[in-house]
């Protein structure tokens, strides 16, 4: 989907004020552990706080791969987990920031238009193998800074967010 | 300097310190940017960042083991902050900080760290809020980590500030130098460029010498010519009188004798002009003339020159020396050879009968000296020429002459600080006018003259 059919996308969402019809969908509750509690202007949850996903709901939302480098780690690595805007679009959020929040409460405000314009993925897995808490675990956000040279501004690597815990959106 | 400034010596030199400053400025240049980069290199959160997240969690642990010992916290807790912990210290041991790490020297305190955590893993899968012993030792191992963290972080920020000061004062050193760069470069191309005028100059100077000698050449070429050509036609006139008075012998009747000895006597006259122009020409040239001021009767040196003409020319001449100052400061000689070369010359291109005007007077400051003929005049286009040595006019051909006397007369006048002025219509005549400064003469002068005379 292009960007600006995106873009179009979230404008009617705005206007018209209901969600895409995929987004209508009650969210099951979880059964395994909540590793991501989505909160803030969603359509669509699952609890008192918001939308929580165990491991096995994000996933099956679509795994998607990414190949890259970050600043934190030696070489290229293969990152597995679901894109935030497939995330969004589950729970009918509408909204121009995304406050993502860690394990150790670290708190950073991410423009939602990060997550619509690039593929910027929820990571689970790095190199095949699922990442624990001691390792970053047991979500990384990852931004495909190899592919897009607009990326690899140092000042967005504090939108890196290791240890996620929950997206709050406004 | 040779002809070529860029083939010269200092050119070549100036060129090569060109060059080699261009690349010095270039080096200095890229040292610069290399002495930037200096700064980067670290992640961009840096050390001091990473050391205080360690630091943090480190506490947190050992506050949570306190906590835990109390039983308000469950293991989960707790396991989730050493968990935690374990990240933050994997954070050194991967990616650009293992390399700041080995740069500071702390390889050895980072990897301490691993196998006390490591030491503390499996214990923490069985500790009881009961176990003080094991709860203590846990928070006891979290405590020694933040201290190493903390001193991590007072390293990193002084290494910082030291490499920062480092990165300064190499930047101020090079823009020094780039400053000395850039002095010395525009020095260079300041002498590049003098040396450029220079040798244009020299180029330039060298043309004109060129085409002055050109000239000089030409004027001589024109001057053998119009001399040889003048002296042989007064030498053939002697010849053939020669010859006739050697034919005819003793027939010869005293009439005819005479008016062939005439002509003889005329021609050696004219050569002996024609010899004395030329060698006051080049006499004055070569400054074996000198001017001598003197006090000087003008009328009476006027009235000389017309009474040394030919007598059947005298009566062509009309006088008006009323108004000339009497006595002045001027080069006796010089002004007669003058006067007598425009009068010569009036009286030479003009008809026989026509008559030939001298007047004198005084304008303002000047004294005003001309002669006014009705002769074959000068052509416009060739007006300004006729002071320039050996140029004759047009209308002149046909005539003898050499083209000196005018401008010895211009010569005289420039030594005299004054100037000859030509007023001149082609087939109706010539004024010429001898124009210099009135210089009165001193009264001491006069009694000098008097008892002289």
């Amino acid at each position: 989907m292009s960007a600006l059919a995106r873009g179009a996308l979230v404008v009617s969402a705005l206007l018209f004020s209901f969600s895409p019809i995929w987004a209508q969908e009650a969210l099951p509750a979880p059964t395994g552990p909540v590793i991501l509690t989505v909160t803030g202007a969603v359509a669509v949850s699952n609890s008192d706080g918001g939308a929580a996903f165990d491991r096995e709901m994000l996933e099956g939302l679509g795994v998607v791969e990414i190949k890259t480098t970050t600043p934190w780690t030696d070489g290229v690595q293969t990152f597995e987990g679901v894109l935030g805007r497939t995330v969004f679009e589950r729970v009918g959020a509408t909204g121009e920031s995304v406050f993502a929040s860690a394990l150790n409460d670290y708190t950073v405000e991410v423009p939602m238009n990060d997550f619509q314009n690039y593929d910027v993925l929820l990571a689970t897995k790095v190199n095949g193998e699922e990442m624990q808490v001691s390792d970053k675990g047991p979500i990384w956000i990852i931004y495909p800074r190899d592919d897009e040279p607009a990326l690899q501004d140092r000042r967005l690597h504090d939108r890196w967010v290791w240890q996620l815990k929950a997206l709050d959106v406004k | 300097m040779t002809a070529r400034p860029w083939r010269s010596r200092p050119f070549l030199v100036a060129a090569l310190a060109l060059t080699m400053l261009f690349v010095l400025l270039l080096t200095a240049v890229t040292r610069l940017a290399l002495n930037e980069s200096r700064l980067r290199g670290e992640p961009a959160e840096g050390v001091i960042w990473f050391s205080s997240q360690g630091q943090y969690e480190a506490m947190r642990l050992a506050d949570t083991a306190l906590l835990f010992e109390a039983g308000r916290v469950a293991r989960d807790e707790l396991q989730l902050r050493f968990d935690l912990l374990d990240s933050r210290i994997k954070l050194f041991e991967e990616g650009q900080m293992t390399a700041r790490v080995a740069a500071m020297g702390y390889d050895d305190e980072i990897a301490n760290l691993r196998p006390l955590l490591e030491a503390e893993r499996p214990i923490l899968a069985n500790l009881t809020p009961a176990d003080t012993d094991g709860v203590l030792a846990l928070h006891e191992m979290a405590r020694s980590i933040a201290a190493t963290m903390r001193d991590f972080a007072n390293a990193g920020m002084l290494d910082g500030r030291d490499r920062q000061e480092a990165v300064r004062a190499g930047r101020q050193q090079i823009l020094f130098e780039i400053l000395g760069f850039l002095l010395a470069t525009l020095v260079a191309v300041v002498i590049v460029a003098i040396l450029m005028v220079r040798g244009l100059r020299t180029a330039m100077r060298a043309e004109a010498a060129l085409a002055h000698e050109r000239e000089v050449s030409r004027l001589h070429r024109a001057f053998t010519s119009v001399v040889s050509h003048q002296f042989r036609t007064p030498l053939s006139i002697i010849d053939s009188s020669a010859q006739r008075m050697l034919r005819r012998g003793m027939e010869m009747t005293p009439d005819e004798l005479s008016s062939r000895i005439g002509k003889i006597r005329n021609a050696c006259l004219r050569l002996t002009r024609l010899m004395e122009s030329t060698l006051n020409a080049a006499r004055l040239e070569q400054g074996e003339i000198s001017f001598q001021a003197r006090p000087c009767d003008l009328p009476a040196l006027v009235a000389n020159v017309v009474d040394n003409q030919p007598d059947e020319d005298q009566r062509r001449i009309e006088l008006d020396i009323g108004n000339l100052p009497k006595l002045v400061q001027a080069d006796t000689t010089l002004l007669e050879q003058a006067v007598q070369n425009l009068v010569s010359n009036a009286l030479k291109y003009s008809p026989g009968d026509a008559p030939v005007e001298v007047r004198g007077e005084r304008q303002g400051g000047d004294v005003l000296i001309s002669v006014e003929d009705r002769g074959v005049g000068i052509p416009s286009d060739e007006i300004g020429f006729v002071t320039e040595r050996f140029f004759r006019a047009r209308t002149a051909e046909g005539l003898p002459g050499t083209g000196i006397g005018l401008n010895f007369v211009s010569q005289i006048m420039a030594l005299h600080g004054g100037k000859v002025e030509v007023r001149s219509a082609e087939g109706v005549g010539s004024t010429f006018t001898l124009r210099f400064p009135l210089r009165v003469v001193e009264p001491a002068a006069l009694t000098a003259m008097d008892s002289a005379a």
